[in-house]
């Protein structure tokens, strides 16, 4: 398949061939106004300091992801170099920097999700502090709201903070560049009930303040009716258990989310300044995330409010962000054996704050100490009752405290290191956890750099892992009793990562970019629910019991990622990428049963296995073409080659299949044409092959997709 | 917990299995590179038909901006002088001179170092990596000089590039050009940004 890449980027490099000489023609019969639309990707500020970054980094455009079709920010994510994008249901993904995913294997559903990135708002972290993963529908902006969206791979917690394990992905709000009235509205709607629509009305009163008030909404229906069926084995249309029946409802919503958003600027002078936002959002998303009773499949209701201040006082920068929520990750209960029912209903509300000062202590020597402090506060009273038990039965509080160090040199004119540290103090578990990050770059001449990087990172603590308390004890018969008993660990070592990687890149020319990574990642520290044997007097064979422990297990994974910016002329960009890797698991176990529950199959019985949970190949091609002012071309493409997940339910049926994902080619086409200025009409093509295989545990077959819509900016 | 200062629990760099596992990965690595040599040998090869950039949309931006701005001397001849010794740029207005000269109006292209012969010309050109220069140039009075650093506007060029979300845009510093003996119509203010 990698084959099919290559010949596929060949192609279109050859088709693009003949075009060059006849558009650079064009170029010069151009008017003043039409030059000043031409797209100049090569020569960018921004463009100049990402090229210089020591990390591996990637950055897209709003203009790029519009130019693409893409329709929310995890699709988009489909465009940047080393991202494994997956889409469950419609408009709901799965997203992964590298992979490194379910580790474990037989990781219970939301396990398997991504814990180890993280995502953060123009700066803020957005991840979800229960379970630790991202719930992409849960942010309060849209791409409406985005200028471009930053990607940071591999471990950089001491300059981003924990969770950064594999990565970041940092989405950047777009600010108001001129006074007066700005208005951007988008909208489009498709086959499937697919709707997507933002509207952002900004006004910048004078050089010093300006506000922005910005919605956004997506509604969309599955492109499947099928249910993934535990009792039945397989995929079915209809339960057969009428009690599943009663709670999937309604099988054709797969996302309906809403957000609204305030952002005001206040910049006193060149070097103070303020910024406040506030946000609102909601979302109801039907795809496979936590497993109930009946199915993979459920739907997560979400929603939440925060505000966020941020401040520039010269050399000193801070933040101080809010959020409270309700969340309820499972529509359908899971059913104790005692008709007890099992919600993951939860409030929530976190504080995230941090200062950092910016010593410039001369021109080639800068040092960064920070200091940040962020408190985690989950509860579940609200929902829980005699008869309905939660996850937490409680309310818990994880405090975090941490220090950072960042000190930049440029040792000469050609070499540049970075080393960063940083301690995280979490209340629970009661430790405190180094990382640190040491990156070098040196420029071989001013096109071409080779950049290096040690880091290690740890992942956050989060509440389930710690907190998870449900204890259900019921009649077995004869006066004995059985226990549903599951429990979080706070002693459990957090997830590490430890990477090494090279990196290399070149400005082959002003418009050739290339740019390749080797990457050798080890993990630490894996944990999961282990199954253990009821506590006495509870019968053994009646209960249920497990709670987070640490496995030995440590992932290798080695890679490479190379990518390429190629703008043959101003109306053409060409950017092919694509990372191979491979991950192998040492010392995975052959189940997740504690030795004193099964002592022939146990984690202690444990082998070398390559983990094919993440693609061993992925990446993407995006070719636009921009004929004239007026008119907008584009074509792009995803692939994953094939995959095999795995979930707990595997454990006791091996022969399941809901897992085995076969590989995926998607591609796409967008073609916009202005009919003012302003104002813009296209067409959008999704999965124009109609590849309808599915490309995550147990979800939904999407198949081809057709959008039309109108964008406006003034 | 007392046994670790500030709770921390390892401070190792390199974890002995971490090393290890780095050695026997060394052949998996050379199958890596072959990957790049490829990578390498097919982003060589787009380069040879890349033909215009950036710099050659500049140069039809000066080409316009001719068609807006009256200089003293009416003999039609627009003589663009480059202060840098940059052979992409210069290619670039020559390819652009050769394109848009005709008989009546005709564009030369002529590099040169030193700034003070820039009243020689019509126009000079500062490349962003000769900024420098623009000191130099002195108070000219019948030469446009057109740059492309940020806040060179301010710093006495004429005109000057900047890109603004990925696109071009151009700066006219009003105070120098009313001084001088250039008129520039109000249809190229308009499209500029005035500083």
């Amino acid at each position: 398949m990698k084959n099919i890449l290559y010949i596929l980027i060949g192609a279109v490099l050859l088709l693009a061939m003949p075009a060059v000489a006849q558009e650079s023609d064009d170029l010069f019969e151009m008017s003043l106004e039409d030059l000043m639309q031409i797209d100049i990707y090569s020569v960018s500020k921004k463009k100049e300091s990402l090229f210089e970054a020591p990390l591996s980094s990637s950055t897209i455009t709003i203009e790029e992801i519009r130019n693409a079709g893409a329709n929310s920010i995890p699709e988009a994510l489909r465009l940047v170099p080393g991202v494994i994008v997956r889409e469950m249901t419609n408009g709901n993904y799965d997203v992964h920097l590298r992979g490194l995913d379910n580790l474990t294997r037989y990781s219970d559903a939301s396990t398997a999700g991504n814990q180890i990135t993280l995502v953060m708002i123009d700066g803020r972290p957005v991840f979800n502090n229960n379970t630790g993963g991202i719930i992409w529908e849960s942010l309060p902006v849209d791409l409406i709201d985005v200028e471009r969206i930053e990607v940071v791979r591999g471990p950089s917690a001491p300059l981003y903070g924990p969770n950064a394990v594999s990565g970041v992905v940092n989405i950047i709000t777009k600010d108001i560049d001129q006074e007066g009235l700005a208005v951007r509205a988008n909208g489009s709607a498709g086959t499937d009930n697919t709707q997507v629509a933002g509207l952002s009305l900004g006004y910048k009163v004078n050089d010093k303040v300006d506000f922005t008030v910005s919605g956004n909404m997506q509604m969309r229906d599955r492109l499947d009716t099928r249910y993934y069926s535990y009792a039945d084995g397989d995929y079915v249309d209809q339960f057969s258990d009428p009690l599943a029946s009663s709670f999937f409802t309604d099988n054709e919503l797969a996302l309906d989310k809403k957000g609204i958003n305030l952002f005001t600027n206040y910049n006193a002078t060149e070097d103070i300044k303020f910024g406040l936002q506030v946000g609102y959002q909601n979302s109801e998303a039907q795809k496979p995330f936590r497993r109930n009773t009946f199915s993979p499949m459920s739907t997560q209701t979400l929603e939440s409010t925060y505000a966020n201040l941020s401040m520039e006082l010269k050399n000193l920068s801070g933040r101080f962000s809010y959020i409270n929520g309700e969340d309820n990750l499972n529509s359908v209960p899971t059913f104790l054996p005692n008709g007890t029912q099992l919600t993951l209903a939860y409030e929530y509300e976190n504080i995230d704050t941090y200062l950092e000062y910016d010593f410039q202590v001369n021109e080639d020597f800068s040092i960064r100490p920070g200091i940040s402090y962020q408190r985690s506060t989950y509860g579940d009273d609200k929902f829980t009752g005699s008869s309905t038990l939660g996850g937490l039965n409680d309310e818990v509080t994880i405090r975090t405290f941490s220090a950072s160090i960042r000190a930049d040199y440029a040792v000469t004119d050609k070499l540049r290191v970075i080393g960063a540290g940083r301690i995280d103090r979490f209340t629970s578990p009661e430790e405190a956890y180094f990382s640190y990050q040491l990156a070098a770059t040196y420029d071989i001449n001013d096109k071409n750099i080779i950049r290096a990087v040690y880091a290690k990172s740890n992942s956050g603590s989060f509440m389930a892992q710690n907190f998870l308390n449900i204890s259900e004890a019921y009649p077995v018969g004869g006066g004995f009793e059985g226990i549903f008993l599951y429990n979080g660990n706070q002693n459990l070592e957090l997830f590490e990562n430890q990477l090494i990687e090279l990196g290399y890149r070149s400005k082959v020319k002003e418009n050739l970019e290339l740019n390749l990574e080797v990457f050798y990642q080890v993990t630490n520290n894996s944990n999961d629910i282990i199954l253990l044997p009821a506590p006495a007097p509870y019968v053994n064979a009646a209960s249920s019991v497990g709670q987070f422990n640490n496995l030995n297990l440590r992932a290798q994974q080695w890679g490479a990622t190379v990518s390429v910016n190629y703008v043959p002329t101003v109306k053409w960009q060409i950017k092919p990428y694509v990372t191979v890797q491979q991950t192998e698991t040492d010392d995975m176990p052959v189940n997740l049963s504690s030795a004193q529950l099964d002592p022939v199959n146990n984690i202690t019985v444990t082998s070398t296995e390559d983990n094919d949970q993440t693609p061993t190949v992925f990446g993407g091609l995006y070719v636009n073409y921009k004929p004239s002012s007026k008119l907008n071309i584009n074509l792009n493409s995803y692939y994953m080659a094939e995959q095999t997940q795995t979930s707990a339910y595997d454990l006791a049926n091996p022969l399941n299949t809901a897992g085995d994902i076969e590989s995926k080619y998607i591609v796409n086409a967008k073609v916009d044409y202005s009919i003012k200025d302003n104002i813009s009409v296209f067409v959008n093509g999704r999965n124009l092959l109609n590849n309808e295989s599915v490309e995550y545990y147990a979800a939904d077959r999407n198949g081809m997709m057709l959008l039309g819509g109108a964008s406006l900016s003034f | 917990m007392s046994n670790y200062v500030f709770g921390l629990k390892e401070i190792r760099l390199v974890t002995p299995t971490f090393a290890k596992d780095l050695r026997t990965k060394t052949m998996k690595a050379q199958v890596l590179l072959k990957v790049w040599i490829v990578a390498l040998l097919f982003g060589m090869a787009t380069t040879s038909f890349a033909q215009s950039n950036s710099d050659q949309v500049k140069t039809l931006f000066v080409f316009n901006f001719t068609r807006y701005i009256q200089w003293p001397d009416k003999s039609g001849e627009i003589k663009i002088g480059i202060l840098c010794n940059d052979a992409d740029i210069f290619k670039a207005f020559q390819t652009m001179a050769a394109k848009k000269s005709t008989a009546s109006s005709k564009i030369t292209v002529v590099q040169f170092s030193n700034p003070t012969e820039a009243a020689n010309y019509q126009m000079v050109y500062i490349p962003e990596n000769n900024s420098n220069a623009l000191a130099a140039t002195g108070d000219l009075k019948n030469t446009l000089i057109i740059t492309e650093k940020d806040g060179l506007a301010k710093k006495g060029s004429c005109i000057n590039f900047i890109t603004e979300n990925g696109k071009i845009r151009f700066e006219i510093n009003k105070s120098r050009v009313d001084n001088s003996n250039l008129k520039i119509s109000n249809q190229l203010m308009g499209l500029a940004i005035l500083v």
